[in-house]
């Protein structure tokens, strides 16, 4: 029966090229437009750190002043507020109330190889020791710093391979001194390419990117006691000039903290525990506001910052409203094209076939076209990825299709398909057979 | 022949014209959201910028290691780039056309009761630099020039400030016409004692080019400043245009040179030419409007070849009683005008579901994403477009219809 139907199909799509060509590539257009904006929302939809992201949060409690009369906020590009200042990130994180738990900020400065060759400007992370097993960054060579090195402020400094090769045009430099900002810093350690998408933690410098990675990776305390200080900060207490590269320490927010929470109860008693800090800081006379505190998730952090942009978005729905339309025109297609051979038909039904006979052969029709069709549209599907990456957006140069995704994409051509042609196949599977054989 | 025939026919033969029906519904409610969204982005692309074309180069977001830009930091950085050969004219600015660093939106209210957020241009000498066209009133003059200090609440401590400001926004403030010397007041706490228009140019970009939509293009200012402790500067520069190049390559050398050590680690000095920047802004709308012209195109072609496949097969099934009309006397010109209005009378339906369609479509879409209410002249734009598809795609089924001689009435099919 199976190679049956298949014969009539292809038959039947042979019988009029014209039509069918029509129908194809109809189909083609549809799917492809579909699956062009698809490919991209999945891209900038995708985990930033799979099998990593789903346990890290990013804990926040309010330690702004009382908000004032006509006060300008400084915060973060985003407006949301999520920095801490060192003391109460320093508490939070000395706890140790989750698995794991890490303070950061991001840094961008000018770095330098020993012997005085080319100053090049590289972005990384100073962090506290955690961060490497935390956020999952590979070595390549070398070690990470340790919390001891933490405590005593030690200068050393984890680079990538990439930056390594640039500066000391060799990927194994363990052991040698990197200037940063001028100082000098040990390089102990070599870290693989690591760049998650979107960049979760430091979405103010960027959230999607082909170009930027993090590749240069110190402790916190060395990077304070270099003098090199922030880059940046999300707003002081008062009589704090906004002033880049010398962030007033002790006096504004510029870390944030992630955690590690393996379970539903972990993060409840983590919140709580954010929650009393806030009020302990609040009775003590230290936090203005009433207690606050938050803890993010990484997706609902990405959701909240609005990272994959409305526009991507509005295309998936404009693309799904043109497959509609192909959809309508393609069942319209298909119906005249079965009606047309009622003759045949009413003699197939003269001679015995069933209806249900009738509508499979239909529906076979419709869904090889819908098969043709998704062929057809994965190379129109590269082609408006390769538009897509013409304009250059920095979240565009990511929008390539992979072969998993395709595969979803197929299977919706031949749903697509099939559902097209249940209508013309339900009417066609109606033809009364005494009046077609008349008339022929 | 009437309406009333066609409508109990088309009663009688429902699954046809339905699709068609279905069809235009969608692709006019596309349609109209796509040319809408288009427009949005077309129009900023054309407007006038106001900007000396080959001149202007900008010097975005010098940032200060540790301290704040003083008033001598910036004059010497002013002076710096002057001495360049081929500058002309350099202008300290905070806020500068098509850059990403800081904007002041200004609400301003005139005396007629008109309120327009505009964006504000702070600097000194900004005029020249940018090579606008002033077409009355007059430039700033040295006493016009009032110090601001980015860190203070209310800079200009209360002082009315004199602006220039574009002609569109001079239309739009004081509907009378007269703007000149006209009174503004200020909704920002940093301008607590209002405005006073001396100088109106003819045209001047708003920092963004996303929201030089719906006429808004112009909507911006001069304030003349004299900026200091800023964390960050920006400069316009000038140039002679055959020597642009040359000066865009000594910039960053010339700035290193004279701030040295107090240049922020790890920011680069990143000069551009104003076209450079237009094209660099440009080319991800460009690619953006190319996308939703072949939207409308593609839509378009799709909806035509459907409604010609469904008439052609609808039209070809009714060829016997065509023939009978013929032979009852029935003359071409009458078959012809049947087909075509019948055809209006579908599409019409489908365009009054399509408008409605459209409009719930934009309010989705404007209840999700930051997207404006679309404009009800939009609407009949996608009605006429798919009237006259329609009308198109049915004139050669109708005609080979009408072209049917009388005789095959007598033949079976």
């Amino acid at each position: 029966m199976f190679g049956y139907n298949f014969e009539l199909a292809w038959r039947g799509l042979r019988h009029h090229p014209r039509t069918t060509l029509l129908v194809v590539l109809t189909m083609a257009l549809g799917l492809a437009s579909a699956m062009t904006t698809l490919t991209l929302l999945h891209v900038l939809s995708s985990d930033p750190l799979p099998g990593i992201s789903q346990h890290l949060y990013m804990g926040w409690v309010d330690s702004r002043q009382l908000p004032k009369a006509g006060d300008s906020t400084t915060g973060s590009a985003s407006g949301i507020p999520s920095h801490l200042k060192l003391a109460d990130a320093q508490a939070l994180l000395t706890a140790h109330r989750a698995p794991a738990q890490v303070m950061l900020t991001e840094i961008i400065q000018d770095v330098q190889n020993d012997s005085g060759g080319k100053t090049q400007s590289a972005v990384g992370i100073a962090a506290s020791s955690g961060l490497f097993p935390m956020f999952g960054i590979a070595l390549l060579h070398g070690r990470y710093w340790t919390p001891a090195e933490d405590a005593a402020h030690a200068p050393v400094v984890v680079i990538s391979g990439g930056l390594s090769r640039e500066v000391f045009g060799t990927q194994d430099s363990v052991g040698r001194t990197l200037r940063v900002g001028g100082k000098p810093f040990r390089v102990i350690g070599v870290s693989a390419k690591w760049a998650p998408q979107p960049h979760f933690y430091g979405l103010d410098l960027w959230a999607f990117s082909s170009s930027n990675a993090d590749s240069l990776f110190l402790p916190v305390g060395a990077l304070l006691d270099s003098g090199l200080g922030p880059f940046a900060s999300g707003g002081c207490d008062d009589d704090t000039p906004l002033i880049f590269g010398k962030v007033n320490v002790p006096h504004c927010r510029w870390l944030s903290l992630w955690v590690q929470l393996n379970d539903a109860a972990q993060v409840a008693g983590y919140r709580q525990f954010l929650l009393d800090y806030a009020s302990q800081q609040h009775g003590a006379g230290r936090f203005e506001r009433p207690p606050h505190a938050k803890l993010y998730s990484v997706p609902g952090w990405l959701a909240l910052n609005h990272v994959v942009p409305d526009n991507v978005r509005l295309n998936v729905w404009l693309a799904g409203g043109f497959l509609l339309l192909c959809m309508v025109n393609v069942a319209g297609l298909l119906a005249a094209r079965f009606l047309r051979r009622s003759v045949e038909i009413g003699v197939r039904r003269a001679l015995g076939a069933p209806r249900q006979a009738i509508f499979a052969q239909c529906v076979w029709e419709a869904g090889m076209a819908g098969v043709l069709g998704g062929a057809l549209a994965l190379p129109l599907t590269s082609f408006g990825l390769w538009v897509v990456r013409r304009q250059h957006q920095g979240y565009t140069d990511l929008a390539h299709l992979d072969p998993l995704t395709f595969a979803g994409l197929f299977g919706l051509a031949l749903v697509v398909g099939l559902l097209v042609g249940m209508l013309p196949a339900w009417r066609a599977c109606r033809v009364e057979p005494g009046l077609q054989v008349k008339s022929a | 022949m009437s309406v009333r025939h066609i409508v109990s026919s088309l009663r009688r033969n429902q699954l046809m014209p339905l699709l068609v029906v279905v069809q235009v519904a969608i692709a006019c409610a596309i349609l109209c959201n796509a040319f809408f969204l288009l427009d949005q982005r077309l129009a900023p692309m054309l407007v006038p910028d106001g900007i000396a074309p080959g001149q202007v180069i900008e010097v975005d977001q010098i940032v200060a290691n540790g301290r704040s830009w003083s008033q001598a930091d910036i004059q010497g950085g002013r002076q710096a780039l002057l001495a360049i050969p081929g500058v002309t004219q350099v202008a300290p600015a905070m806020g500068i056309p098509l850059s990403s660093s800081m904007r002041l939106g200004m609400g301003l209210t005139s005396p007629a009761g008109v309120t327009v957020t505009a964006d504000g241009y702070l600097g000194e000498g900004m005029l020249d630099a940018l090579g606008l066209q002033l077409v009355a009133g007059r430039n700033f003059s040295a006493s016009d020039y009032e110090d601001f200090n980015m860190q203070n609440g209310d800079p200009f401590k209360g002082k009315q400030i004199p602006i220039i400001i574009t002609r569109a926004l001079a239309t739009k403030l004081f509907p009378d016409g007269n703007a000149l010397g006209g009174r503004l007041r200020g909704s920002n706490a940093r301008a607590s004692g209002g405005w006073r228009v001396i100088g109106i140019v003819s045209h001047l970009l708003r920092y963004q080019i996303a929201d030089a939509t719906d006429g808004r293009a112009d909507y911006s200012m001069l304030i003349p400043a004299r900026i200091t402790d800023t964390p960050l500067i920006s400069y316009v520069v000038r140039t002679r245009a055959s020597e642009r190049e040359q000066v865009l390559k000594a910039i960053p050398g010339a700035l290193k040179k004279q701030f040295g050590s107090s240049l922020l680690s790890g920011n680069d000095i990143n000069p551009n030419t104003f076209e450079g920047l237009r094209e660099a802004v440009f080319s991800s709308w460009r690619a953006a409007v190319w996308l939703l012209a072949s939207v409308c195109v593609v839509v378009v072609l799709v909806t035509a070849m459907g409604i010609m496949g469904l008439t052609g097969y609808w039209v070809q099934q009714r060829t016997r009683q065509v023939g009978i009309r013929r032979a009852l006397g029935a003359r071409r010109v009458d078959i012809l005008r049947y087909f075509l209005l019948e055809n209006l009378l579908i599409v019409g339906i489908g365009i009054l579901a399509g408008m409605v369609l459209a409009y719930g479509i934009n309010l989705f879409l404007m209840h999700h994403y930051e997207l404006q209410r679309l404009p009800w002249t939009w609407l009949p734009v996608g009605a006429v477009a798919l009237f006259v598809l329609g009308q198109l795609a049915v004139l050669s089924p109708a005609r080979r219809a009408a072209a049917v001689p009388p005789v095959v009435a007598t033949r079976s099919v």
